[in-house]
């Protein structure tokens, strides 16, 4: 007889009453990725140097090896200034992001981030150099002692990017950071989930709380400085995949929101929350674009075979007028908003010609070696990268020489480091050339570039927002700088000694709460996933993403939103709040799923709160307010803030004024 | 190497460096430059700080500047 599937057994390791493990720690780093990594590297060596009794730690939610958005691997860095100066990356940041962006931030990076792309060579990373106008792979480079650290020329892709053999990129990033911290300065599998405020000292960090994703382990620790860096947010909104496909997204699926809702809510200011990134990649396997139009200058092209961008040329004309998409950039949501209308008037399927850019490149000898060449560079940018994407050309028997692939805008993704600009509202550099109102004075009148607006709480790569087009090496960058200022915050706070408001024992009770939640009503029926007194972290994101699709501008309705479909998202956002207090775990990994429901809801409602407050569509072809379809400069010129307060529980969302640092070229 | 069949039976395999150095080997400070001044915005490895050419500082204006919504949780239900 079939067992009911009550009966069945829990597929994860089973719950138990957690032991509570207490820490008390300097500098806590919550993440794995790109940034704090850089900030291990940075801030070890620091502390080495001016006191190294301070004790460092890192908790990481997977294994630091393949953690955070590079764990596949990446084919090209896209942030590498080289010859160009970074006030030229100023521009072309605040170009390609509709204008309202953070320029101090982003200078401030542009000047650090090759000495990253430095080291990552140096460590072991292959990174292409050109040589006599042909393109050496990292090995072949290497091998003829040729490195783009000693000033031979890298393989350009465009302005900015770079080629590489990236399949090890993070392997070969997260080692250097495990070096530097040695075995007892790091913990993976620990998922942290909550900021902790001092007792004393208001608006004060004072540590953290989180569990082992492996065992029954509450984490408790205490620090006197902390980074939040875990990324963007992915699946808020429901991904264009669907049954044996969803999972697979364009970002890591495993971004859940956590570092802007743990900011958030320990009073950190927010800043261009309502921005987004909706990238158009290859349909379905989500495979990179970058090295197709950069690299083999492959055209994308409507089913007439016409170059959309030049047949739309004229949907340009509002936002050039108004002095955008202007030089030799044209803005990544204004080409989407071209695609668009191909999509919207029946001109797709949009694809991709990669057989007319492939034989253009040897002129139509698909015989020789150069052809060999050639094609294997076309896949490693897959196989680097984005294996399904690979996965599913062979699968539909598509050879790219034979035939062109299908683009598409996919769901909207929340993030700060890529080709969007949502996060959290930092600190500049303490320089004459940063205006004031960029600089967040701490408790002690001083300037700690990249802290956020609470003492002793920093944020970089993704969690910094404003300053977009950061990718893998800028991210590593800015952790580096952030690195430095935790140790210099430490040092200038030695006598600081933290006090948690909360218990250990209560914060556990809440951790584990979805566990009890569980036990308490599992007999309620015959089925786990349906009961009426919980509801599983599965199907709760199955709702969450329904509603944020259909009424918060997701694929559903083409990005189109309004204030009347806003409010009805928040109408039911309000009823899944209530929803999420009972939200139920059988095993550790669906309590780590809990607590990602947790995270995505609050950081989605937040992006969709600014939505609501900027009266204007400032980036077309991301999102569309249907009541505001203009670009209105005279009113919405300036940055959405918000902050939530945790003592009354209100979060007020308002205007923050733009300063151009940067003059146009 | 990868190997990649497709649907058709048509075979492709390709080889491509993953590293250039022997896994475990990055010693991240061998070498380096010590640090210098914890009250800089220079990183330990660097020398040399750059500053922007020119600057403009031209602040925004806009209407409504003090523009500001509030949320509580209670409002969510009475939106609709």
């Amino acid at each position: 007889m079939p067992l009911l599937p009550i009966k069945e057994a829990s597929k994860g390791v089973a719950l138990a009453e957690p032991e509570i493990i207490e820490e008390t720690v300097d500098i806590l780093m919550v993440g794995g990725g790109m940034g704090n990594c850089g900030a291990a590297f940075e801030a070890v060596r620091w502390a080495d140097k001016v006191d190294p009794s301070l004790k460092i730690m890192l908790c990481d939610k997977a294994a630091l090896e393949r953690s955070g958005a590079v764990a596949q691997g990446l084919s090209a860095i896209n942030t590498y200034c080289g010859e160009n100066d970074p006030d030229d990356y100023v521009r072309m940041v605040r170009t390609d992001l509709m204008g309202i962006v953070r320029e101090d931030l982003i200078y401030d990076l542009g000047r650090h981030v090759d000495d990253s792309v430095h080291l990552f060579e140096e460590w072991g990373l292959p990174v292409w150099v050109k040589k006599d106008g042909k393109n050496l792979d990292g090995a072949k480079a290497k091998a003829e002692g040729l490195a783009i650290r000693n000033g031979d020329a890298p393989v350009r892709s465009g302005r900015w990017q770079i080629m590489i053999n990236g399949e090890s990129y993070k392997c070969i990033v997260a080692e250097a950071a495990k070096n530097s911290l040695g075995e007892d300065r790091y913990v993976e599998r620990v998922f942290i989930v909550k900021m902790l405020l001092d007792a004393n000292e208001p608006n004060r960090i004072a540590g953290a709380v989180g569990f082992s994703t492996r065992e029954n382990k509450v984490y408790v620790y205490k620090c006197n400085a902390a980074v939040v860096a875990c990324g963007g947010a992915v699946n808020v909104y429901r991904p264009r995949s669907t049954g044996e496909g969803m999972g697979r997204a364009w970002y890591p699926v495993w971004n859940a929101g956590s570092t802007y809702t743990m900011c958030a809510q320990v009073g950190a200011e927010m800043t261009m929350m309502e921005n987004r990134f909706v990238p158009a990649r290859f349909k379905d396997g989500y495979g990179p674009v970058g090295a197709w139009f950069l690299l083999f200058k492959a055209k994308a092209t409507n089913y007439k075979g016409e170059d959309y961008c030049e047949t739309n040329r004229a949907m340009l004309k509002p936002y050039e007028d108004r002095g955008y998409a202007k030089g030799h950039i044209i803005p990544t949501c204004l080409r989407n908003h071209m695609m668009l209308r191909e999509m919207r008037e029946g001109r797709g399927p949009i694809f991709m010609d990669t057989k007319t850019a492939l034989l253009n490149t040897v002129n139509g000898d698909l015989s020789g070696p150069e052809w060999k060449h050639l094609e294997s560079e076309a896949w490693e940018d897959f196989l680097d990268m984005c294996v399904g994407q690979a996965n599913l050309w062979a699968a539909t028997n598509c050879a790219p020489e034979d035939r062109g692939s299908e683009i598409m805008p996919t769901e909207p993704y929340l993030l700060g480091s890529h080709s969007g600009c949502c996060g959290i509202w930092v600190s500049g550099p303490d320089e004459a050339w940063v205006p004031d109102s960029y600089k967040v004075k701490a408790d002690n009148g001083k300037v700690y570039n990249r802290m956020t607006t609470v003492n002793g709480l920093f944020t970089c790569a993704d969690g910094v927002g404003a300053s977009g087009h950061k990718f893998s090496s800028g991210s590593h960058a800015e952790g580096r700088i952030v690195g430095k200022q935790l140790v210099r915050w430490c040092v200038d706070h030695k006598d600081f000694t933290p006090t948690l408001k909360e218990n250990a024992a209560d914060l556990a009770k809440e951790i584990y709460q979805p566990m009890y939640t569980y036990q308490e009503n599992k007999g309620g029926s015959t089925d786990p996933v349906v009961n009426p007194a919980y509801i599983t972290p599965h199907n709760f994101m199955m709702r969450l993403i329904k509603c944020t699709d259909e009424y918060g501008g997701g694929v559903g309705t083409l990005y189109m939103t309004s204030k009347a479909l806003l409010n009805t998202g928040f109408w039911l956002l309000g009823m899944m709040e209530e929803d999420s207090k009972k939200l139920a775990a059988r095993d550790l990994h669906e309590l780590m799923r809990c607590w990602e429901q947790f995270h995505r809801l609050w950081t989605v409602r937040l992006h969709m709160q600014h939505i609501e407050f900027r009266e204007e569509s400032r980036y077309p072809g991301f999102y569309y307010r249907g009541d505001f379809m203009g670009l209105d400069d005279s009113k919405w010129k300036c940055f959405c803030n918000s902050t939530y307060d945790p003592a009354t529980g209100v979060t007020t969302v308002f205007k923050k004024p733009y300063v151009k640092i940067i003059p146009d070229a | 190497m990868w190997t990649i069949k497709f649907r058709n039976g048509s075979v492709k395999r390709f080889k491509f460096p993953i590293r250039t150095t022997a896994e475990g080997s990055i010693k991240p400070f061998d070498g380096k430059p010590e640090p210098g001044d914890l009250d800089s915005e220079l990183l330990f490895t660097e020398a040399e700080l750059k500053s922007p050419i020119a600057t403009v500082m031209e602040e925004a204006s806009v209407t409504d500047a003090d523009l500001k919504k509030e949320w509580k949780m209670d409002d969510y239900a009475n939106l609709v």
